[in-house]
C-alpha cells in the first residue's frame, strides 16, 4: 500500500481499487480502510481534503518522511526475506 | 439512478456493519462508517445505472461487514501501554541527559555547570561506577573549561634582564621563561581530544542509559 503512494498521492477510492485489483492479492476493499486509518495514525501517511467535481469531498493519501523510510525498510526486508527463500526452495524441490 | 432496491440493499450493507463495529471505539466506528459509506457513494456515481446486480458485486468487493471489522480490531493501536502502572513505572532518563548536558555544554560556566554535571551523573542509579569515572575524568573541568583556558592570553611569559658593563656595553642578556608551551601540533592535538572526547563519553552514557531504561523493568 504504502508503495502506491511513493510517487503520488491518491484518492482513497482509488487507492483501495487498485489494491484490490493487484493480482495476487485476494483482499476485501472494506478491510483496506482500516489499514489506512492505522498508517495515518503512525503517521506514516498525511492526508488531505480536496473537494470533488461530483460527489462529496474527497481525502488524498500521500507518503509522509516516516512512511517512505518504513517503506525502504519494508522494501529491504522483503527482498532478504524473498532472496532466502528462494535460495532454499529449489533443493527442497528437486 | 436512485433505485429503491440498490438503496435499500446499501441499507442493509451500512446496517449491518453499523452493528458489527459496536465492539470499536467511537471514533474508530464513526470514522470507518464514514470511510465504507463514501466508498460506496464513490462506486456508485462512477456506475450510471445502478441495478441490483451491480450493487451487489459492489458490496461483495467491499467485504463482508465481520471481516472489516474484525480488520479495524487487529489494526486498532494496542492500548496495553496506557495501562494504569506500566505508565507510572517506565523510567525516564532526565536526570542522565540533564547530567550529559551539563558536562559538557553545561561546563561552558566556568567549573560550576561541570560540578553540576558531575553531581547528577553520581546520583544517577543507571550507570555503572566504572562509567561514572569515565564520565568524570573525561575531561575534569569539562570541555568548557579546557576551551576557557586556550582562549587566555599566552601560556607562556618572559622577562628579559640586561646587565650592562660600566662601559656601556651589553654584557649578558638573561631571558627567563615561567611556564611551558607545547609544541603547536601536539597542542591541536590535546585540544581535539579534550573537547571530542567528553561528547563521545556523553554519547556513550546516554545511549547506555537510554538501552537500560528501555525495557518495562528497570
Amino acid at each position: 500500500m504504502l508503495s502506491l503512494l511513493t510517487d503520488t498521492s491518491l484518492y482513497a477510492f482509488d487507492l483501495v481499487r487498485r489494491l484490490s485489483e493487484a493480482d495476487g492479492m485476494v483482499i476485501s476493499e472494506g478491510t483496506i480502510y482500516p489499514l489506512l486509518s492505522r498508517l495515518r495514525r503512525e503517521g506514516w501517511v498525511s492526508t488531505t481534503w480536496a473537494e470533488s467535481v461530483e460527489g462529496p469531498p474527497r481525502r488524498y493519501y500521500a507518503l509522509t518522511p516516516a512512511g517512505e523510510r518504513a517503506l525502504l525498510a519494508f522494501t529491504a526486508d522483503w527482498r532478504r526475506f524473498r532472496d532466502a527463500v528462494d535460495a532454499l526452495l529449489p533443493e527442497e524441490a528437486t | 439512478m436512485t433505485n429503491s432496491t440498490a438503496d435499500r440493499l446499501v441499507d442493509e450493507y451500512l446496517t449491518r456493519l453499523a452493528g458489527a463495529s459496536q465492539a470499536l471505539s467511537p471514533d474508530r466506528r464513526t470514522e470507518l462508517l464514514a470511510e465504507i459509506r463514501g466508498h460506496i457513494a464513490a462506486s456508485l456515481s462512477g456506475a450510471a445505472d445502478a441495478d441490483e446486480a451491480a450493487v451487489r458485486t459492489m458490496l461483495d468487493r467491499i467485504g463482508d461487514p465481520a471481516d472489516i471489522v474484525a480488520a479495524a480490531v487487529e489494526n486498532d493501536p494496542p492500548e496495553p501501554p496506557s495501562v494504569p502502572g506500566t505508565q507510572g513505572r517506565r523510567p525516564g532518563i532526565s536526570l542522565e541527559v540533564g547530567a550529559v548536558v551539563m558536562l559538557t555544554a553545561g561546563s561552558l560556566v566556568p567549573v560550576i555547570g561541570w560540578l553540576v554535571g558531575v553531581i547528577l551523573l553520581w546520583s544517577s542509579g543507571v550507570w555503572r561506577r566504572s562509567e561514572k569515572l569515565l564520565g568524570t575524568l573525561i575531561v575534569p573541568g569539562g570541555p568548557g573549561l579546557a576551551l576557557l583556558i586556550a582562549t587566555l592570553p599566552g601560556g607562556q611569559s618572559c622577562s628579559s634582564t640586561s646587565i650592562s658593563t660600566i662601559s656601556g656595553q651589553v654584557g649578558t642578556t638573561r631571558e627567563a621563561c615561567t611556564g611551558f608551551v607545547l609544541p603547536p601540533a601536539l597542542g591541536i592535538a590535546l585540544m581535539l581530544f579534550v573537547l571530542i572526547a567528553p561528547i563521545v563519553v556523553a554519547i556513550v552514557l546516554i545511549s547506555r542509559a537510554r538501552a537500560r531504561t528501555a525495557p518495562a523493568h528497570p
